[in-house]
């Protein structure tokens, strides 16, 4: 019996760049830094940070959509950059992605029904003459009518796109999914929507979830765990209760008072960061945040501060907390 | 008492497409005084930006401004001429868009595209133009200005780049902003600096701005009165005190509802039902009444006129007509 459902360690992504005057200098973007983390059976675990933080990176690597730079993805106990093809395409309808986009991630001449069931096919996963059954079955389960078994993409508006990827993903029966920025593209009466079914699907199904937003309010009421990323790496992770009500790292008290609250009444203290996100080729020395941070000192440019846990699995990485 | 700068009176723009017409402001009227800031909200595809661009009178076929006045400082936009409406753009009223990147054109340096509408709307000469964009960057909180004058957007991050927009749209000191999303595609601690930037324009110019948006809790931080538009109608206008704490429209009570308040966990978020309709279907009745928890059979058979509750509250549904009537009928 494995733990856990995903287990990361030391992961290193780096992509390379060209740059000189006949692309002789390699440089690298270091888009994911050394990041470790454990998501367990049933924990909706949310990745927050701004763009370039390498959130995503993330998400696609330990599925293995880009191979590795260093470190160990660990896939209920199986090492995902360790096994062979057809190991890993047996471990692939286990782990399912939903992308930001519902509008570029529905192939525009498939019919759903034939998108939803493709992969079972594929995988070999149920006879031809029960496909239909399931696919009826799985777009039920994620609140559209088996109606629309036959109908195309551009029928349907963003929220029930959405709606058909989760189906998508949701038909091979997963234990773990991926979703990178699900619900950034939509509106708000239509994002509470697809953010209760992600919230069903994972009760019903006891789903894992690596949940990758930028929106602190969403992952508030979606995620059981949170890990907040900066230019690669986590720089906080905590339970939610604990990362609300008592964050300790500089960056993540920033991106709490940051985000505007409904409500004109509260006038909260805000902290407003100087600058932007340092480029990730050239990352700053030492800590990484510090170019950003109001508390930085000498000892920041130096010493590279470690994750470390400060009490109930609450991890910062910072000098001073 | 309140001088309006900009009155929009019952805007009807219209796209004509090949599904049928599509009224994308729909009888629209919205109000801007003199030193204030509105919020235009509203989801998408509920003619907020429609609106806007008519004020600017950039609609573009198949898309006709039907009927109504736009009023800036008691003149009549829609009548006036190209050469009038050259001299009203970027000058009097100015604009920041929601995408920076593609707002600004990626083969002049942003040295020259700042100081394009210096060299168009005012006497300065090339120097003095220059002098005033470094002064009017470093009033957005840039830095190396010398540097970013001399280089190409592509060259900027997308929190720079809005900085430039709104250093170009503060260029010629105009009277009122017309800021269509602009930190919809920035990261909450850029959309952070950017916000305070407008707000301080606005206090110490006595700028008026047009802000549209459909994020809730970006309109509490800014916004001195809101108008709520759904399906190119406006459904609720107030004071930003009234919207967030007396909702009065179905709509705007399930919106500010629907949305996620951080610190404030619910076990399930609320959510408004179905979707928004398609415009080109639209008959007589309540555009929200297919959605609406509320709904009466009066919803279904007529539209709503925006209705005062009080001098600054306005609300478009049966709900609050019906009411006194009824009581009425008791006595």
């Amino acid at each position: 019996m494995t733990e856990s459902i995903i287990e990361v360690n030391g992961l290193k992504k780096y992509f390379p760049i060209k740059s000189g005057v006949f692309g002789q200098k390699k440089q690298y973007v270091k888009a994911v830094d050394g990041v470790d983390f454990i998501i367990k059976p049933g924990e909706v675990f949310g990745l927050v940070g701004e763009s370039g933080s390498g959130k995503s990176t993330v998400g696609h690597t330990i599925l293995r959509l880009h191979e590795k730079t260093e470190g160990t993805v660990k896939f209920m106990g199986e090492d995902i950059f360790g096994v062979d093809k057809q190991k890993l395409r047996q471990i692939r309808p286990k782990m399912q992605l939903v992308f930001q986009d519902p509008y570029s991630s529905l192939n525009p001449r498939m019919r759903i029904g034939d998108a939803i069931g493709e992969a079972l096919m594929d995988h070999g996963l149920a006879d031809k003459g029960d496909i239909r059954d399931i696919v009826s079955e799985t777009l039920e389960k994620c609140g559209l009518s088996h109606h629309y078994i036959d109908r195309y993409p551009h029928e349907f508006s963003g929220g029930q796109r959405q709606r058909i990827v989760i189906a998508r993903a949701m038909a091979l029966n997963p234990t773990f999914i991926v979703a990178d920025e699900p619900v950034a593209a939509l509106d708000v009466s239509i994002q509470a929507q697809i953010i209760n079914l992600f919230k069903d699907l994972q009760e019903q199904n006891g789903l894992s979830y690596l949940f990758i937003s930028h929106d602190l309010s969403i992952v508030e009421h979606l995620c059981t765990k949170v890990g907040i990323m900066y230019l690669g790496n986590l720089v906080e992770v905590a339970d939610r209760t604990e990362l609300f009500t008592n964050p300790l790292h500089p960056y993540t008290k920033a991106l709490l008072s940051a985000v505007p609250i409904p409500d004109p009444t509260i006038k909260k203290e805000r902290i407003i960061l100087r600058g932007e996100i340092p480029s990730s080729v050239h990352p700053p020395s030492g800590c990484k945040f510090r170019t950003r941070c109001p508390f930085a000192t000498e000892r920041c440019a130096q010493e590279v501060p470690a994750l470390r846990d400060v009490g109930a699995g609450h991890q910062v990485a910072c000098h001073y907390v | 008492m309140a001088t309006p700068l900009l009155e929009i009176k019952d805007l009807q723009t219209t796209f004509y497409t090949e599904h049928g017409s599509v009224k994308a402001s729909n009888h629209v009227n919205v109000t801007v005084n003199k030193g204030e800031i509105v919020c235009l909200v509203g989801e998408s595809g509920c003619g907020k930006s429609v609106t806007a661009m008519s004020i600017m009178k950039l609609i573009e076929a198949p898309g006709v401004i039907e009927g109504g006045q736009i009023l800036f400082q008691d003149q009549d936009i829609l009548t006036l001429g190209n050469k009038a409406l050259r001299n009203l753009r970027g000058n009097d009223i100015a604009m920041i868009f929601q995408e920076p990147m593609s707002a600004l054109n990626p083969v002049y340096t942003i040295g020259d595209q700042m100081m394009e509408p210096l060299l168009q709307h005012t006497k300065l000469s090339k120097n003095e133009a220059y002098d005033k964009c470094i002064e009017l960057m470093e009033k957005v909180g840039l830095s190396r200005t010398k540097q970013l004058m001399k280089s190409y957007p592509h060259e900027l991050s997308g929190g720079m780049l809005q900085r430039i927009m709104i250093a170009i749209a503060l260029s010629c000191d105009p009277k009122l902003i017309i800021a269509d999303e602009p930190t919809t595609a920035l990261d909450v601690t850029i959309q952070a600096q950017i916000l305070e930037i407008l707000k301080e324009i606005n206090k110490e110019l006595q700028t008026s701005i047009l802000f549209i948006t459909h994020d809730l809790g970006v309109v509490a931080e800014m916004a001195d009165r809101v108008v709520v538009m759904y399906a190119g109608k406006v459904v609720e206008e107030g004071t930003v005190l009234e919207i967030f704490k007396e909702p009065k429209h179905p709509y705007t009570k399930g919106l500010l509802h629907a949305k996620p308040v951080i610190n404030k966990f619910q076990e399930r978020l609320y959510t408004i039902p179905g979707q928004v309709p398609d415009l080109s279907t639209l008959g007589d009745h309540c555009f929200f009444q297919d959605r609406c928890e509320y709904r009466m059979d009066i919803c279904g058979q007529s539209m709503p006129a925006l209705t005062s509750e009080s001098t600054t509250h306005c609300v478009a549904c049966w709900l609050y007509k019906e009411a006194p009537r009824k009581e009425g009928l008791k006595i």
